[in-house]
């Protein structure tokens, strides 16, 4: 939070349905990021964490990247999501991207210097192999430089995610989304990459969108987040207010879930019920069927964005001194 | 890499010895008596017994076969009953025809077949899609002596633009030799290439919807890149074992086509002998082939090893 607090992102209105006359599913999503902070997306597995990375990437498929509705603005450039082709021009370069998987995310036929050369080479042409070299070092890859003529087959999953970490980087992007970089790998590798991004994050000065539904990552990383719910954006804020003042009970109901931090990290499955699937959203709040302050406004009528300060929350019965006045 | 080769090699032994077992005993079982096709009219039985003696036939059966194979594995395979010359010389003549027949076919269906299957892959599911596995469909179903008599009627007889038969070796006159084999050459790539072209478009799509391809567009590739480079180069390994085993079906195919536009090469070497029971001609010619066989599997291989570095490795 020392550096600037210019903004870096802001997503507006994202919106994305999966068939010509379906419902979106995507809707109205909203947030921002400030340059070299980093922004924590959490959420059920399922709720549209991925889709609303790619669809930042201009990723999707182009049967869906048709459909996506809304606006962003990135670095001081506004432009809407449809256009695929800017989204191409600043991918991999102002903005890139990081996996799930490791292990299927490398490609295996070629060797690990040439792919993250080639990232490099296709924004500035020659000069790939020594900044190829360079990043591996710095993602501290062991013996980089034999390591460069490796296969991914030949390196452990912590080593491939390093070398995808490099490739992502080796452009400086200004804005790198991580989508559970950690999810496929071992606790201890996990806080190994985590740390090495975080590294990363301060001598590059560039902003992070984390993916997780691990809680007790945000905590560690984030300055602001965003909580998702079944393709919305329920609540949006300073990673302050969401751990001491939650105000949407999804939020409420996602930090309660949370073990203390000494027991097992499970996945967020204590809240009662499950995400409804894209094909069976109601009219209502997309929260109603498990929310225990649900009323009847909240079955017919979708809750809109509220904001104070800059704390957003998506909920008919925000703040949170409502909702305890209708329980009871 | 050369160790692998020298093992499979020695592996493959035992199937070509079996092989030439087979082929050798298949002609004594066949009906027909090759001296009674040589002697012709002439139905002396003291002829026949000096025709029996001359070939060997009174000899045991694995004193025959071992002195046939001794003499092949010396690159004499015998002579043809029916005239007289040595068989290795009819093999070295007729072999290049159809080696050229085979590799103009293979060029044709990879020219075509590769390129209509990545691209009916990548524009899956549109009217590009439906109409290049219409043409597919369609050059699988059609059958080649269809296609080369309607080819011969059209293109040699009605516009005659292009000789219907016969064949000029490329080291007399390359352009002639060329336009010779185009029409055959072109009538038996079609089916090959239809295979082909199903074959690429269903490994395109396998690899299309890998991770390893999204990373690829994720670093600002442009998609021509990330189809040509990331996801074909994933591709080839299926599609260049399909090759090999197409080389069956170009030998079969070889052989019709070559009698639909009379050409002289080693399908139509075989046609003849089996007409003419010239079995010794019919034993070199299958155990050639079956070589043949072994030698493109081997390669198919050794393909595939060079094309995973997993495999390459250890
Ligand atoms: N092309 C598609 N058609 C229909 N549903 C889809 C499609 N792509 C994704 N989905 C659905 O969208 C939902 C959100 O997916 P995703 O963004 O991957 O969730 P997350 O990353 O939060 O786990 C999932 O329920 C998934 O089944
Ligand atoms: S709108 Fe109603 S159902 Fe939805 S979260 Fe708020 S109280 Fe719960
Ligand atoms: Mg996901």
């Amino acid at each position: 939070m020392s550096h600037s607090m210019s903004n870096l992102l802001s997503v507006k209105g994202l919106g994305l349905s999966f068939s010509e006359k379906g419902p979106d599913f995507l809707r109205d999503v909203n947030f921002d990021l400030n340059k070299g902070e980093t922004l924590c997306i959490v959420g059920e597995s399922g709720c549209g964490k991925s889709l609303t990375a790619l669809s930042l990437m201009g990723l999707l498929a182009p049967s869906l990247s048709r459909r996506v509705k809304g606006e962003l603005s990135f670095e001081g450039q506004s432009l809407r999501f449809q256009d695929q082709k800017k989204l191409q021009q600043m991918r991999g370069g102002r903005l890139s991207m990081i996996f799930q998987e490791p292990m299927t995310s490398l490609n295996p036929s070629f060797r690990i210097g040439d792919q993250i050369s080639e990232a490099w080479q296709c924004h500035h042409g020659a000069g790939g192999r020594e900044r190829a070299l360079e990043m591996l070092e710095r993602v501290g890859i062991p013996d980089a430089k034999s390591r460069m003529n490796d296969y991914p087959h030949q390196l452990s999953g912590g080593m491939r995610q390093r070398v995808m970490i490099a490739m992502a980087l080796v452009n400086n992007p200004s804005l790198v989304i991580a989508d559970e970089p950690t999810t496929a790998l071992d606790v201890t590798v996990q806080s190994q990459i985590l740390k090495l991004m975080n590294d990363m994050q301060k001598t590059l000065n560039m902003g992070i969108i984390l993916i997780t539904h691990d809680l007790g990552v945000v905590a560690q990383v984030a300055t602001r987040v965003a909580v998702m719910y079944a393709g919305e954006v329920v609540e949006h804020a300073s990673a302050e207010a969401i751990f001491n003042d939650p105000q949407h009970p999804y939020t409420i109901g996602l930090i309660a879930s949370v073990p203390p931090i000494s027991g097992p990290r499970e996945r967020l499955t204590v809240i009662p019920g499950r995400v409804p699937l894209p094909g069976s959203l109601g009219k209502g709040c997309r929260f109603a069927g498990r929310c225990p302050f649900a009323t009847e406004i909240c079955q017919t009528d979708p809750p809109v964005q509220l904001m104070e300060g800059s704390h957003f929350v998506r909920c008919h019965h925000a703040p949170i001194e409502n909702m305890k006045e209708s329980a009871a | 890499m050369l160790r692998f080769f020298l093992r499979r090699l020695l592996v493959a032994i035992p199937t070509i010895i079996l092989i030439s077992i087979f082929v050798f005993m298949l002609q004594k079982l066949l009906p027909g008596d090759p001296v009674l096709a040589m002697a012709g009219e002439d139905r002396d039985p003291e002829t026949l017994a000096r025709l029996r003696a001359k070939y060997r036939l009174n000899d045991p059966l694995f004193v025959q076969y071992w002195t046939w194979i001794t003499g092949v594995l010396q690159g004499d395979f015998g002579n043809s009953i029916r005239t007289g010359e040595p068989i290795a010389k009819l093999i070295g003549q007729k072999l290049p025809v159809t080696l050229q027949l085979a590799a103009m076919s293979m060029f044709f269906a990879t020219l075509i077949g590769i390129p209509m299957g990545i691209i009916s892959a990548v524009k899956k599911g549109t009217k590009t899609d439906f109409a290049a596995n219409v043409v597919a469909l369609s050059g699988l179903s059609i059958p080649n002596f269809w296609l080369g008599i309607m080819m011969i009627l059209l293109v040699s007889v009605h516009w005659q633009l292009l000789p219907a038969s016969g064949y000029v070796p490329p080291t007399e006159d390359l352009g002639q030799s060329l336009r010779t084999m185009l029409m055959p050459a072109f009538v038996l790539g079609t089916g090959l290439a239809a295979a082909l072209m199903r074959h690429t478009r269903s490994a395109m799509l396998e690899v299309l919807r890998q991770d390893y391809v999204r990373t690829a567009r994720a670093k600002g590739l442009i998609e021509r890149r990330v189809v040509l480079k990331h996801a074909f180069r994933n591709a080839l390994t299926p599609i260049v074992t399909l090759l090999a085993l197409l080389f069956g079906e170009l030998v079969a195919g070889a052989v019709l086509t070559e009698q639909i536009f009379t050409i002289p090469g080693f399908g139509k070497l075989i046609v003849d002998a089996v007409f003419n029971r010239d079995y010794a001609v019919v034993q070199g010619v299958v155990l050639v082939t079956a070589f043949g066989f072994i030698l493109m599997n081997l390669l198919a291989d050794m393909a595939y090893m060079l094309l995973n570095p997993r495999l390459r490795k250890n």
